[in-house]
């Protein structure tokens, strides 16, 4: 138990709102970065807004679809899927790379025997798994 | 006004006080406990010591042996009773704090590992790697935090020890986050404050080590004994004083000088590098004589050399003194020798107290490297000392509560009055004057006439001139300004007060060095270079006067082990 | 070292009894090359301005004292060299995410609380007798919960955190991964006493990852680990004990 002191004024510092891009005078990239990685989450749920639409267009019959796939070939729908798809590389990227966090301690979650699975195994294992699913996914697009 | 009041009020958070607060709510139930610290007691200077700490775990060791070292290190001096009671109790005391959660190093068996020590004559040293202080300490604390009977005054600075009838009956501290003074009721007070180390230029020693509680008993009159023993630590970073623990040692560096020799084969070939800290302080010493050293810009040094042991030993025993010189010195010690030389590192002597703890003043116990139960005699072990928080802070805090459940409260009223008179004695010293003396310039002369009167050889004009110069130093004190008249958090007033007590442990140290005309341990007389068993097998207690400390003496306690000549 | 070089250094100063807000002074230093930003404060104190108040005590980064904010990262004073910056300014803040007490003493009462509430202590169901000795730990054992027992509560994370800055509730870094500390030695007994801390909203759940307190940490702790950990391993029983009520034994 601590006792309770006598409390003197003391003085808390605003935050400032851009705080993720300035702190203090000073850019924080990997503040920056973690804000980016927010905003992942962003384009990835505009992308799946678009794709239910897309869904909903094909009960309209193949010509709705087909002038709507039509309007997406214009230069700034390009460029959205451009960016979705580097945000959602760098929301898989990095969200894959924390399970490395689950091992380093020493004290692994995922074991062999009583020896901690080295955390750089754990990550490329992921990264593997990610790549080969995103293969079989293509094959299965392009071949259907 | 109304006062706080426990039955056991603890000054320190360190490795003893804090030993001694579960000690003492342990002895009784509803014991209500106090403990009061200038820093938040994780803090405290336990948390740098490195090495490790002694007891007896191992088959091929025993009791008598832990003795008869500690006995022999002490060069005699230390009291035998108290060395059995210390060896006895400190193996129940370390694994009590394995099971409060400090992460020993491991042998492969799940026992704690034991490494070796200077001056120990087989493995038994436990360690926590290279950070065996900050384990003990946090692991203390955090299980301190457990025990709803302690209340913990953080960052609060006791100015004066309160006594009524002759008996101590509380503390006055100052809150230092408001900068008011307050009156703590006790039953019993315990000092637990710690070591002096800054009063010389070159320690190993923090901030904090002042000899604040010692200066507090010294002023209520209270001896101090065996005050004129002061221990360099053979191996520091010259400038800084961060220190590189003996266990470098322990685990096989090599102490090299500038002519590239094992140097040490010449004053303690039997131990090498594993002779005890004051011989392989004056040693180098000698070869500084000799101009076998090398020359820096913080002083000669010679070489710690741990290139042999390869990197993997280096991090896994020795981790922080690889990350202590690569950050200070810029030095990889998978790579390189290191500088060192000796700096000071601990006080034999403190607070004149009984095997448990007791002082000569009813309801004052003092533990750990304030007190001087008279384990260390003239020389302390390494590792002798983080054992001795232990063992001795559990005894006091036991013994402690158990006088203050005989005991009654002293009235609040005059404790409070004490309280108003000690703000007043504070504001009209430091705030009421326009005093010219900058508390660091008087530092720094009380630090270079330490080094110069009572450093590592001694001699009797030397001396006389240090003890001449504390007194104008004091005289000096007392013409003290301070650039900061506030109340809250005045770190400015701290270190004035603090320059007070280190005033008053310096006088008491270099005159007690003065009268022990003999060598003995870490106290070398270069103009009597014998031991002197005939004249000073025996204490000093240091008393103060209103002029220069009255010196005392003591018999020492010999039980089973008759003095001998000491070597290695 | 006999180089004088001079280096300009400014301090946020706080002083609550004549302001209301922090103003900032700045002062000229010479300094040697082996001095660290805690060595430059100090030559402040004892020779230009006693009234600077800081807090200090081992200057060999173990005592956890002398985090502030240096140029606006999180760092201990007594192992940040000057020359590292130098002939650039040094800006010296308490750390920021605390209230100020005093010029850059920060009030860290919240932590201490917070530590408290992970129980940071050995809990058994029943505790060995000191005569049976000591319990064994194997080299493994110990190193699993290691380095979540090297925390100096030094409060650099906690300066580093934005969650803990927008969201004073949130457990926080350091007394997470103490707790966590306790919940990984095997001599332990109590995770489920600290869970409810530990495992809440304002526990780990609170984090959004940013990372950074993993980052500035001076003795790589990693508390983002224990916190990742915590997560996996309360996920994965909670998942568990619902498709196996029977067999949850955490
Ligand atoms: C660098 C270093 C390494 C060491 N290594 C070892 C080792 O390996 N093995 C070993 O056995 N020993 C070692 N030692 C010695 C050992 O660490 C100390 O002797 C021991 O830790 C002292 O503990 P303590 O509890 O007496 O005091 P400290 O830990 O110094 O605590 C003193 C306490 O008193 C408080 N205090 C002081 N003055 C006041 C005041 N006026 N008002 C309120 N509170 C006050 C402080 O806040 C603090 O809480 C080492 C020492 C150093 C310096
Ligand atoms: S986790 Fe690291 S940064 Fe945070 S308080 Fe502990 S030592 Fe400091
Ligand atoms: S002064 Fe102790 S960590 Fe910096």
């Amino acid at each position: 138990m601590m006792l309770d002191s006598e409390t003197t004024k003391t003085y808390t510092r605003p935050i400032s709102k851009a705080w993720w891009l300035r702190d203090r005078g000073h850019f924080n990239r990997r503040y920056f970065m973690f804000l980016l990685r927010e905003l992942t989450s962003v384009f990835v749920a505009l992308y799946v807004v678009l794709f239910i639409y897309e869904i909903f267009l094909l009960t309209k019959g193949p010509d709705a679809h087909a002038a709507f796939r039509e309007s997406l070939n214009s230069g700034p729908w390009i460029a959205f899927h451009i960016i979705a798809l580097l945000f959602a590389l760098y929301h898989s990227y990095t969200w894959l790379g924390l399970t490395t966090k689950m091992q380093a301690a020493g004290r692994g979650l995922v074991k062999i025997g009583t020896k901690t699975l080295p955390p750089i195994l754990i990550a490329l294992g992921s990264y593997g798994a990610w790549i080969v699913a995103t293969i079989i996914i293509a094959y299965l697009f392009l071949t259907l | 006004m109304n006062i706080p009041m426990h039955d056991v009020l603890l000054v320190g958070g360190g490795g003893a006080g804090l030993r001694a607060a579960i000690a003492a709510s342990e002895t009784y139930r509803g014991a209500d406990i106090g403990v009061v610290s200038k820093v938040y007691p994780m803090r405290s200077h336990t948390v740098s010591a490195e090495g490790g700490t002694a007891a007896v775990m191992r088959e091929d060791d025993n009791l008598d042996l832990h003795a008869y070292d500690t006995i022999k290190g002490s060069d005699f001096l230390c009291d035998q009773d108290v060395v059995e009671a210390f060896v006895k109790e400190a193996v129940d005391e370390v694994i009590q704090l394995e099971h409060w959660g400090c992460p020993w190093s491991r042998d492969e068996d799940g026992r704690v590992s034991v490494r070796a020590f200077g001056g120990m004559s087989v493995k038994r040293t436990l360690y926590a790697a290279d950070k065996t202080g900050f384990h003990m300490l946090h692991a203390l604390f955090q299980t301190s935090l457990k025990y709803d009977a302690i209340t913990r005054y953080d960052e609060w600075f006791v100015t004066s020890l309160l006594v009524e009838d002759g008996r101590v009956c509380g503390v006055t501290a100052l809150n230092i986050r408001s900068g008011n003074i307050h009156a703590i009721g006790a039953k019993s007070v315990i000092i637990c404050t710690g070591g002096a180390g800054k009063i010389f230029p070159f320690t190993t020693n923090a901030a904090i080590k002042n000899g604040d509680g010692m200066a507090l008993a010294y002023r209520i009159g209270c001896p101090l004994k065996d005050l004129e023993f002061v221990q360099y630590h053979p191996t520091g970073l010259p400038g800084t004083g961060i220190l590189m623990t003996e266990a470098s040692r322990g685990e096989g560096g090599h102490l090299v000088n500038s002519q590239g020799e094992r140097y040490l084969s010449e004053y303690v070939p039997g131990k090498m590098e594993l002779g005890p800290r004051d011989i392989l302080s004056r040693s180098f010493i000698h070869e500084e004589r000799k101009d076998n050293v090398f020359k820096g810009p913080d002083g000669s040094y010679v070489h710690l050399d741990l290139r042999h042991l390869g990197e993997k030993i280096i991090d896994e025993r020795l981790p922080f003194v690889r990350e202590l010189t690569r950050n200070y010195v810029g030095i990889d010690p998978v790579y390189e020798p290191i500088p060192v030389r000796p700096v000071v590192h601990y006080c034999m002597g403190g607070v004149h107290t009984d095997i448990n703890g007791a002082t000569p003043i009813p309801g004052l116990y003092a533990a750990g490297e304030a007190a001087c139960v008279s384990l260390n005699g003239a020389n302390r072990l390494g590792s002798n000392s983080l054992t001795e928080c232990l063992v001795f802070g559990a005894r006091a805090g036991q013994v402690a509560a158990q006088h203050a459940a005989d005991t009654d409260f002293a009235d609040s009223a005059s404790m409070a009055r004490m309280a108003q008179d000690e703000q007043k004695r504070i504001e009209t010293q430091f705030f009421g004057t326009n005093g010219k003396e900058r508390v660091a310039n008087i530092r720094d002369d009380l630090r270079k006439t330490m080094e110069e009167g009572a450093g590592i050889f001694r001699t009797e004009d030397a001396l006389k001139t240090t003890c001449d110069t504390i007194r104008t130093l004091k005289e000096r004190y007392k013409n003290i300004g301070i650039d900061d008249h506030s109340r809250v958090f005045n770190t400015d007033l701290v270190n004035a007060l603090e320059l007070g007590y280190m005033l008053d442990v310096a006088e008491g140290l270099a005159h007690s060095a003065l009268l022990r005309r003999e060598s003995r341990g870490s106290h070398a007389r270069s103009d009597y270079e014998e031991r002197d068993d005939e004249n000073f097998l025996k204490h000093s207690l240091a008393y103060q006067t209103d002029g220069d400390p009255r010196i005392e003496y003591l018999p020492v306690t010999l039980t089973r082990w008759e003095p001998e000549e000491r070597t290695y | 070292m006999s180089d004088h070089k001079t280096i300009k250094i400014t301090v946020l100063r706080y002083r609550p009894e004549e302001e209301d807000a922090p103003t900032e002074q700045t002062y000229e230093v010479e300094f040697r090359d082996d001095w660290v930003v805690l060595d430059a404060l100090n030559h402040i104190k004892d020779h230009i301005d006693g009234t600077l108040s800081f807090r200090w005590s081992c200057r060999m980064g173990v005592c956890g004292s002398c985090g502030m904010m240096v140029n606006g990262e999180p760092k201990l004073t007594c192992a940040a060299m000057l020359r590292d910056y130098y002939p650039k300014e040094v800006r010296v803040e308490p750390l920021v995410n605390f209230p100020i007490v005093r010029d850059l003493v920060t009030d860290m009462t919240d932590f201490m609380d917070k530590l408290k509430a992970v129980k940071p202590w050995i809990i058994r169901e029943e505790e060995k007798p000191v005569s049976e000795g000591e319990y064994r730990q194997t080299p493994d054992q110990l190193k699993d919960y290691k380095q979540f027992s090297q925390c100096i509560n030094c409060m650099l994370c906690y300066a580093a955190c934005p969650v803990y800055g927008l969201e004073h509730d949130f457990v926080g870094p350091a007394a997470i991964a103490l707790g966590h500390r306790y919940n990984l030695d095997s001599r332990d007994e109590g995770i489920q006493q600290r869970q409810h801390v530990i495992a809440s909203k304002e526990g780990i759940w609170e984090c959004t990852y940013v990372g950074e307190c993993s980052v500035v940490c001076p003795k790589h702790v990693d508390p983002a680990e224990a916190i990742q950990q915590t997560k996996v391993a309360t996920t994965t029983n909670r998942f568990k004990s619902l498709v196996m009520p029977w067999g949850n034994k955490t």
